[in-house]
């Protein structure tokens, strides 16, 4: 009798529990309004939560890695330094090394893709220089650039959002929505595996109640849907798939309303460029190098001269800053060395310093290269551009032979007026006018009539046309 | 509030979009990038649910975390834009958890310029 009683009530409860189930569920079509609903109702509020955050604090300027933005990357701080010329992430070797005959400096940071700050900033030089020289050269240059993380940080407006057009785009989804769940969703089987995503797809076409922590949302449900029709091996479900295919990717290529969409690649590099190219980027950079004079052995022909042995010819250490904006840039360093001018002379010591300046940008092209005050990005680039420079250099020796009488101890000076052309943001090269003095040493003769004195003086030279190519 | 992970990393609590007397979940969603380069999380979305982010976002410095509470569900279809003009970073990876739960990865990509915008799903 017990056993009996207890059928009667599983039964009941069952038949309640079925009769519970059908009550609380819905048709897809319920069901979908239902959802479109709350994903109106929650967009709406992130929009408005959007309308509601506060304007963006002034951006601090901070140190910074150069970011990959070819576009507004100074340009080389000073050629003879290797110190931060050229584009040290895009091209990686450079090849405006002053007085090379043939030489590279690279970064090994950059071409081992490391992912090392300091490591990418250091670039190795190797050189062999017009009189047998070699040169080794060490540098690292840093810039510092605004932090620019966020959209508004770059200038850009909020996206504009069509909420009624998104509701559209719901009612048009509607009929694929309640197909799918009618044709397909409805005879999938319980699956062993996965049954709470089953349930989901189910609760979410209306077949199933509601439960406490199963009430997909719209694109929880479309993916729910997605993952049990394409994990059913049922044949009746694949050819009901089939039938309704047209739907089923309809549905499946639901993309939800979102509010930041228009912050894609392009338009937030734009206004990366333009921002940094309004607010201005300071350089910074140390370098060294050291010029050897060749090593050479065998046979001598004069025993009264010795033969090079691979001697310090010259070694410098530099500092290096400089400051570009909108197109203009002031670039000044100061350095210390040794150099001796002949092989037979002591290591002397000299102070180096240079100042240059580029400015007066003008475009070459129609294109202007800025257009309400906002740099003018074309497809992504800067139009083609040149600007007028000058720059000098002078080196200062600490202390200087007898026999050199130069002004203020004077033992190089280099001036030059140049052009930079800015071609495209992978290739940018300088034409230039330098006027160049250096010292040279007229022998001692005693044997001479009247008797020759050693001389240290600067010699001049003027070179009408030089082309150094900034970026390749 | 915020809390730091066994890696270091801080996490950031923020709003969720739990309702009360409603079930909740707690979700922890990470993301990671391989350059030492700062990055701003400025849109989280957990089942069509904005989750509100403190200011204009999360910014992180080779990766980022936050927690939120979310309405409980089987699955979170979790949304995100990651935002870093102007630069380039590289094997991004989205990973997520239930609390208490297995990290799941979300997403990845090998390299992304400037905005990484992508979603994906925790089971």
């Amino acid at each position: 009798v017990t056993r009996h009683w207890l059928v009667v009530a599983t039964l009941a409860l069952a038949l309640v529990g079925a009769l519970g189930d059908d009550a609380a569920a819905d048709t897809p079509k319920q069901r979908f309004a239902d959802l479109k609903k709350r994903i109106l109702a929650a967009k709406e509020k992130e929009l408005e939560e959007r309308r509601q955050q506060p304007d963006e604090p002034q951006v601090p300027l901070r140190l910074e890695d150069v970011p990959d933005n070819t576009a507004v990357t100074t340009r080389a701080l000073d050629p003879d330094t290797a110190g931060n010329a050229s584009s040290r992430t895009s091209a990686g070797i450079k090849t405006d090394l002053e007085g090379v005959e043939a030489g590279v400096s690279l970064n090994p940071g950059v071409l081992l893709s490391l992912n090392n700050n300091t490591l990418r900033e250091l670039s190795i030089s190797i050189a062999s220089l017009d009189d047998s020289r070699s040169r080794f050269g060490l540098a690292w240059s840093r810039e510092i650039a605004p932090t620019l993380l966020t959209p508004a940080s770059v200038g850009l407006a909020p996206c504009k959002v069509d909420l009624p057009s998104f509701a559209e785009e719901l009612d048009r989804l509607e009929s694929s929505f309640e197909t799918v769940c009618e044709r397909v969703v409805q005879i999938i089987p319980q699956p062993a595996n996965q049954p709470e995503v089953w349930f989901s797809a189910q609760i979410a076409c209306g077949y199933k109640p509601k439960q406490d922590g199963n009430d997909p949302g719209l694109t929880e449900a479309i993916d729910g849907i997605g993952k049990v029709v394409e994990g059913a091996r049922d044949p009746r479900v694949r050819g009901a798939m089939l039938a309704s295919k047209a739907f089923y990717d309809d549905l499946m290529a639901f993309k939800p309303l979102d509010p930041t969409s228009c912050y894609g690649e392009k338009a937030l590099q734009r206004g990366y460029a333009q921002t940094a190219w309004a607010a201005g980027r300071h350089r910074i950079g140390l370098s060294a190098n050291i010029d050897l004079l060749p090593r050479v052995f065998g046979f001598n022909p004069d025993p009264d001269m010795t033969l090079p042995d691979g001697d310090v010819q010259a070694w410098k250490a530099r500092a290096e800053y400089a400051f570009a904006r909108r197109g203009n840039e002031l670039a000044i360093s100061a350095g210390y060395g040794r150099s001796r001018a002949t092989a037979n002379d002591e290591l002397s010591g000299t102070l180096s310093t240079s100042l240059s300046f580029t400015g007066l940008p003008r475009a070459l092209t129609g294109e202007p290269l800025e257009t309400k005050g906002r740099l003018n990005i074309i497809n992504g680039k800067l139009p083609a551009h040149f600007a007028l420079g000058a720059s000098v250099r002078a080196d200062f020796a600490m202390s200087p032979p007898a026999s050199q009488d130069t002004f203020l101890h004077l033992s190089a000076l280099e001036a030059a007026l140049f052009v930079d052309f800015h071609v495209t943001d992978e290739l940018s090269f300088r034409l230039g006018i330098p006027v160049k003095g250096e010292i040279v040493v007229r022998d001692a003769d005693a044997m001479a009539s009247p008797p020759v004195e050693e001389k240290r003086a600067l010699q001049w030279t003027l070179q009408p046309f030089v082309a150094t190519v900034l970026k390749i | 509030m915020s809390e730091l992970q066994p890696e270091g990393r801080e996490v950031f609590q923020v709003g969720g979009n739990e309702v009360p007397g409603v079930a909740t979940d707690t979700i922890e969603v990470s993301i990671a990038w391989d350059e030492d380069a700062e990055a701003m999380l400025i849109r989280l979305v957990d089942n069509d649910v904005a989750i509100e982010l403190p200011g204009h976002g999360v910014p992180g410095r080779r990766g980022l975390a936050v927690t939120y509470r979310a309405a409980a569900a089987v699955q979170h279809v979790i949304e995100w834009r990651l935002t870093f003009p102007g630069r380039t970073l590289t094997e991004l990876v989205c990973s997520g958890r239930r609390a208490g739960g297995q990290r799941q990865e979300l997403n990845n990509a090998d390299e992304a310029a400037s905005v990484w915008a992508k979603s994906g799903v925790l089971s």
